[in-house]
């Protein structure tokens, strides 16, 4: 029952065999109602027929069956039965098959007889009906009928008329008739039904098995098309339109599923190849130093150039990997913020002290606008990370000759702390100022900017990620005349 | 021979100039593609070292935009991407060659100078004409089966020469191969050259193996 095919045979297969069922039992029921109220309705005939032989002649019952033929009643195999009795309990007449037994009474009117099963005297099953009826009265002025009755009498059965007392007579009738044809009838309309309906379920057991297989048929073709799909290249899509309605929206979910998967693969890949990318270019850089350095003898200053640079670019490169490992720990959850107190304006002032020689080299105006102290309680280590990175943007992307200014804003009460360093010089488009937070983007000027080493350009996607770390935010925005700006905000105590 | 590195990290673009000029080539460096295209358009160039991943214009565009404008100079792809497609793309694209970073200066030197062979129908590194035998893997000239000593110009000027046997050369073309942006020659600087290179290999009343074709310029070995 784990598949859907077999509990959709199951299913069909077992509501089918239900209304089969059902209908061979309701076809049963109005097949039998029918038969024995035709056995009924014949029983009644004979019933009655009966009861028109009998006639009251005076105080006399008269019963003629003997002056008709009447073969049913005359013993057989196959015999009915018929018995009168006054309503005293007193014998009137019976059929000659009856012998000496008698048929009960029923009770009933020649209108609406009573009914019964029950066994016939000769053991057979049968069905007996009875009546209860006033004898019709002989009518005397008819000379007709008399001569009639005479000329029957005449025929030799003249002591056949019983003689009952005037007045109305009750006379009580039952009729018994065995009841084999039907019940043969019945248990071959039982053994047609039990038959025909067990083979009508094993063909349509095959059938239905064929249908739900073809039905499911679309499923099968999707299950295809998704096995077709692989890790490798996920650009495949399961085809919407050939699938029937039902399907449609799983398989749109699978296939935003899988445009989901596809976009975090290409991601995932880009972003191992970027990795790829920015640490063999400095590698390149420090091999074809080295390279080039022992192509020759050269002299000590030759040798300290190209060691010099060298040692640049290892340490470009360690800065990145720590920026790559922060980052790496912090995706995994890795990283604990410890709360501690922390003065932002001597954060800020300590974290300076090492780009100062590089802005001064550099021409940079740096103006300050910091409160006396600003204490909050935060992770040190990870604040001056933070600083750390957006200074060294600041003073790599400012340009020659440029402005950098420092700005700590503290709100009056409560609210946040909020941190902007601007510089001028930006190249950065408006509409590209939120993908400085996307790893290893850089704008072109980033690429270019010379002498200071290159920007990896995960400085401050770290910072984001820090930043939402401790509880804060990052935002940069851009302007017209070239000025970039990051603004980092901590919530004061 | 004069080469043209587009490259924008600038420690590699630093060493590889160096690199490059000891072992005799003229070097022009740019750090971006606009300002590569601008050099490459500009000049004849022997072999283009072209990084893929630059600012301004990336390296696939310039790359394209030269076989577009019909120049045949042979390029060779210096990049940090290593994937099969990156590769198959970049040749696609018109690339003569496709080395991944980091790489042996030996590896790079070796493919530049086979470019430079590629590039004047030269499969042979070792030139022969007449008795005079120029080997530019090895950077080694022989007459007559005994060594010359040139100087690295001097040899730059031969070498040209001889991947050109048989061609008159300008004096242009001889100055555009032999010297790059940053030198600053005499205008006569190339007769000066020819004048040396003629002292060396044509001593002791050996046959003329350089020829002045005069208002043209001079012709290695035999001229039609």
């Amino acid at each position: 029952m784990r598949t859907l095919r077999a509990r959709l045979w199951f299913g069909t297969a077992l509501g089918m065999g239900g209304v089969l069922a059902a209908f061979a039992v309701a076809l049963y029921f109005a097949v039998s109602a029918a038969l024995w109220s035709e056995f009924d309705e014949a029983l009644v005939g004979r019933l009655r027929s009966l009861a028109s032989l009998v006639e009251q002649d005076g105080d006399q019952v008269e019963f003629e069956a003997e002056e008709y033929a009447l073969p049913e009643y005359e013993p057989s195999p196959h015999a009915e039965y018929y018995q009168f009795r006054r309503d005293d309990g007193r014998a009137l007449g019976s059929s000659p098959s009856l012998g000496d037994d008698d048929l009960p009474t029923i009770d009933g009117h020649l209108a609406i007889p009573g009914f019964r099963f029950g066994a016939l005297p000769d053991g057979r099953p049968g069905r007996l009906a009875g009546a209860r009826f006033t004898a019709r009265q002989e009518r005397q002025d008819s000379d007709e009928h008399r001569d009639h009755k005479e000329h029957q009498g005449h025929d030799g059965q003249e002591d056949s008329g019983k003689q009952v007392a005037v007045g109305t007579v009750t006379v009580m009738l039952t009729v018994g008739r065995e009841t084999a044809g039907v019940d043969r009838t019945l248990a071959w309309l039982r053994l047609l039904l039990v038959a025909g309906s067990a083979c009508a379920m094993a063909a349509s057991a095959g059938v239905l098995s064929w249908l739900v297989r073809r039905g499911l048929r679309p499923l099968d073709a999707v299950a295809g098309e998704i096995a077709s799909i692989e890790a490798a290249d996920l650009s495949g899509r399961v085809r919407a339109g050939e699938v029937p309605g039902e399907l449609v929206p799983v398989v749109e979910r699978l296939n935003d599923l899988l445009a989901r998967l596809e976009t975090a693969f290409a991601r995932e890949k880009s972003f191992t190849a970027d990795v790829a990318h920015e640490l063999r270019t400095p590698l390149a850089g420090v091999r074809t130093t080295l390279e080039v350095a022992l192509s020759r003898e050269r002299d000590a200053g030759e040798y300290r150039e190209a060691m010099g640079r060298s040692l640049a670019i290892s340490r470009e490169m360690q800065h990145m990997v720590d920026n790559l490992l922060e980052l790496a720990r912090a995706d995994a959850g890795q990283l604990e913020v410890e709360q501690e107190p922390v003065d932002l304006v001597s954060l800020l002032r300590e974290s300076w002290e090492r780009f100062a020689d590089q802005a001064a080299e550099r021409g940079l105006d740096v103006t300050w606008q910091l409160p006396d102290a600003c204490p909050v309680t935060s992770d040190g280590a990870k604040l001056r990370h933070v600083i750390n990175n957006i200074f060294e943007n600041a003073v790599t992307h400012a340009d020659e000759a440029g402005r950098v200014t420092i700005a700590l804003a503290t709100p009056s009460a409560g609210g946040r702390v909020a941190i902007r360093v601007e510089n001028s010089g930006s190249h950065i488009d408006e509409a590209d100022a939120e993908r400085v937070f996307e790893r290893f983007w850089r704008g072109d000027a980033a690429r270019s900017a010379k002498g200071v080493g290159r920007r990896c350009g995960l400085g401050l996607p770290l910072c984001r990620k820090l930043m939402t770390l401790l509880g804060g935010t990052i935002s940069v925005t851009t302007s017209a005349g070239g000025t970039f700006a990051v603004t980092i905000a901590l919530r004061s105590p | 021979m004069r080469v043209l590195i587009i490259e924008d990290y600038e420690p590699l673009r630093t060493s590889l100039r160096q690199g490059l000029e000891e072992a005799g080539f003229a070097v022009d460096a740019s750090a971006d593609g606009e300002e590569g295209l601008w050099y490459a358009r500009s000049n004849n160039y022997d072999v283009i070292l072209l990084d893929l991943m630059l600012p301004e214009v990336d390296g696939l565009t310039v790359l394209s935009r030269l076989r577009r404008e019909g120049k045949s100079v042979p390029i060779l792809i210096l990049t940090a991407k290593d994937t099969v497609e990156d590769r198959v793309k970049g040749l696609d694209l018109g690339a003569d060659d496709y080395l991944v970073k980091p790489f042996a200066l030996e590896e790079l030197l070796a493919r530049v100078r086979s470019l430079v062979r590629r590039g004047y129908d030269n499969k042979d590194p070792v030139i022969r004409v007449e008795d005079l035998e120029i080997d530019t893997a090895g950077r080694t000239v022989r007459r007559d089966g005994h060594a010359v000593s040139l100087s690295a110009r001097e040899y730059a000027v031969l070498e040209f020469l001889a991947q050109k046997v048989g061609q008159v050369v300008t004096r242009t073309a001889i100055w555009e191969h032999v010297y790059d942006f940053h030198s600053d020659p005499e205008s006569n600087v190339v007769d000066v050259y020819i004048g040396y290179l003629r002292k060396k290999i044509e001593r002791d009343g050996q046959p003329k193996l350089i020829h002045t074709r005069r208002g043209q310029g001079y012709v290695l070995g035999r001229c039609d």
